[in-house]
């Protein structure tokens, strides 16, 4: 169960491509979870979901991704599932620009 | 082959000209999300984990030289260079991108194929068996049928927003290749004691969340009334099936709910009071589609020694891809032939471009340009002459595509998983490359003999993990994953469900659990008894104590 004090990043899949994003610092969605924003109580959540409302219209699927702790060294989601849709496929070619 | 007449034709171009003009609305912003999703679903456009995925439909498996041709070229222009086959014989692109599914689709539509219904709570494609037209065991060729319900099928008005979606499985011989037990709707054409032809009609057979062997329905159903009967069974269906829940929503929920006696009298009820009159055009129309099925220009062997001759520095090779990969045909002096997709090391049901093209040149050159694609996901050759098969087997090798492992412990099922699938709760790709390397000595394949793995990566079942002899289903617990076995499943006509044999096994540990039941079998086994005859003989407790055994 994520602690409600998780930190959190904001993600979604590009509209065009699929690829997995994250909300940046800039406002800008970003394909690194090292630069995403992050965020710490539910109350910046929301501030940060109102601040991407307007770039919305780029991205599929939008919620939030809990971290684990300490992030400084990296953001590493704390479930499975989103570690494997960071990584891609074992073929690599997730990662690969086409 | 089938081709599509003018309207179909003008069908499909239509519907790509409509979804680009969607697609340009939904970049633009002009359309949201979710006035969007259901219009891409209806393309067969998903998105996944990391990308869209596209789903293409095959019909019934069967593919022509052309088609398979631009698959490759598709796969190159429009994604990363390779196509997925699956268990319900269609082909998936994992990284389409939307702009330019449009034009994917155009191309698709030039060698008159779509991806329409291959998504969505409609009648999905119509699979069938994979050596349809050509198996010895044939009573009649299932696909004027599977066509038959194809052209029924698409775009149906009535049958558009069903509970939920809905598969049917066509086969036409005695033995099943089709796992028509394992369908919404299953179908076997057979004889009755007159020597007519008619249908066993199968209903509510499925996987997923809750696996159940379909049941039969109509014992003999005259040709002339299988749309009619379907129909009525679909109205039941349409009418009674669930729409409160997603996970009971399929007609086998039904059928268990109602019981066998109210559903058919339903059925039969619904079917008495639709008219009839067209039993006269459907058996016309049956007819006129038989036509495009008819055999290719055999050349006549029957006086040939069909047997290939076999050169001396490849025979042990060629004899072993000989026994496993070729099968008996119905012409005199022919040969089926199987390409698995199942290297090791690569992904169980994928084909490169370059394997796509080397495939259409070898249907061109030794099969009349024509390929199956098995819902085991696998390749059939169908028309290949005896004496050519030396020649095919060495281009086959040339290809990378010779490998003999046809129903062996190396040929397995494995859905896309974790590695791509927004369902899945695991990895499955993986799994089934670490049992490939484990069993990777072809001399120790040969040994434990027929033993068919299937691997899904989450409840849906889309591996066909409840139907494998070995059956492996991977969970989630505690963020990580494991993996639960079930034995003795059975696809074919002696329709079986796995046996979970017991607590599940850590990613580290599921193929050393693989192996000590291929161990248990190969230590207990009588005479030539496969894995799935030895496990009906002595059941699962040897295999469960061997698992579980506290010292292990």
């Amino acid at each position: 169960m994520t602690e409600v004090n998780a930190p959190k990043v904001l993600t979604a899949n590009d509209l065009d491509t699929g690829a997995v994003l994250f909300y940046g610092i800039d406002g800008d969605w970003v394909g690194s979870i090292n630069e995403a924003a992050v965020v710490q109580t539910p109350a910046h959540e929301s501030a940060l979901m109102e601040r991407a409302q307007s770039t919305l219209n780029r991205v599929i699927d939008t919620y939030f991704v809990a971290l684990r702790t300490p992030i400084e060294h990296g953001c590493v989601p704390t479930e499975m599932r989103e570690r494997h849709r960071l990584k891609g496929p074992l073929n690599g070619l997730a990662n690969n620009p086409r | 082959m089938y081709r599509y007449d003018e309207f179909d034709e003008q069908f499909v171009r239509e519907r790509v000209t409509q979804f680009r003009n969607q697609v340009k609305r939904r970049l633009s912003g002009e359309l949201t999300e979710e006035e969007f999703r259901p219009l891409r679903l209806m393309n067969g456009l998903y998105l996944q984990l990391h990308a869209y995925m596209l789903r293409v439909a095959i019909p019934y498996g069967s593919l022509s030289a052309a088609q398979m041709r631009a698959l490759a070229d598709i796969s190159e222009r429009y994604d990363r260079g390779y196509g997925h086959f699956t268990t319900r014989q269609n082909i998936q692109f994992n990284w389409p991108t939307l702009a330019q599914t449009p034009d994917l689709l155009e191309a698709l539509a030039d060698v008159q194929m779509h991806a329409i219904q291959t998504s969505g709570n409609c009648i999905r494609n119509i699979t069938a068996d994979p050596l349809a037209g050509v198996a010895s065991d044939e009573v009649e060729d299932p696909r004027p049928t599977a066509e038959l319900l194809r052209q029924w099928s698409s775009m149906h008005a009535e049958f558009s927003f069903l509970p939920r979606k809905f598969k049917i499985a066509v086969s036409g011989a005695t033995a099943d290749r089709a796992a028509v037990f394992f369908h919404d709707i299953g179908l076997r054409l057979l004889r009755n004691a007159n020597g007519e032809v008619g249908y066993q009609v199968i209903v509510g057979g499925g996987q997923g969340r809750t696996p159940i062997v379909g049941t039969v329905l109509r014992e003999f159903l005259p040709k002339g009334q299988l749309l009619g009967y379907v129909e009525a069974l679909m109205r039941v269906y349409n009418l009674h099936g669930r729409r409160d829940n997603k996970y009971k929503a399929r007609i086998k929920i039904l059928l268990r709910d109602l019981g066998l006696q109210r559903f058919q009298a339903q059925v039969e009820a619904s079917f008495a009071a639709a008219p009839h009159p067209r039993a006269q055009v459907e058996q016309a129309e049956l007819a006129r589609i038989a036509a495009y099925f008819s055999a290719p220009a055999y050349v006549d062997l029957s006086d040939d020694d069909g047997a290939p001759s076999l050169d001396p520095a490849s025979s042990s090779a060629f004899a072993r891809w000989l026994r496993y990969n070729v099968g008996e045909h119905m012409q005199a002096g022919y040969a089926t032939v199987s390409i698995t997709l199942k290297r090791v090391g690569g992904e169980p049901g994928d084909a490169s471009a370059a394997q796509m093209r080397a495939l259409a040149g070898l249907a061109e050159e030794f099969s009349f340009a024509e390929l199956r694609i098995t819902h085991d996901q696998n390749i059939v050759l169908p028309y290949v002459e005896q004496r050519a098969l030396v020649r095919l087997w060495r281009a086959l090798g040339e290809a990378g595509l010779d490998g003999a492992n046809r129903g062996l412990v190396t040929d397995m099922i494995a859905c896309p998983g974790l590695d791509y699938c927004t369902l899945a709760t695991a990895r499955s790709i993986p799994v089934a490359q670490s049992i490939a390397e484990r069993f990777a000595d072809q001399a120790e394949q040969s040994d434990i003999g027929p033993l068919s793995i299937k691997i899904s990566g989450c409840i849906n079942a889309c591996g066909h993990h409840h139907v494998g002899h070995i059956g492996i289903l991977g969970l989630e617990k505690n963020g990580r994953e494991f993996y639960q076995l079930t034995l003795g499943g059975d696809a074919t006509e002696n329709a079986a469900i796995g046996e979970r044999m017991g607590p599940g096994f850590a990613s580290t540990d599921i193929v050393g659990a693989v192996s000590v039941v291929i161990d248990s079998y190969r230590a207990g086994r009588q005479a030539d008894e496969t894995f799935l005859e030895m496990y009906k003989r002595v059941g699962a407790k040897p295999f469960k104590e061997a698992l579980y055994a506290t010292d292990s």
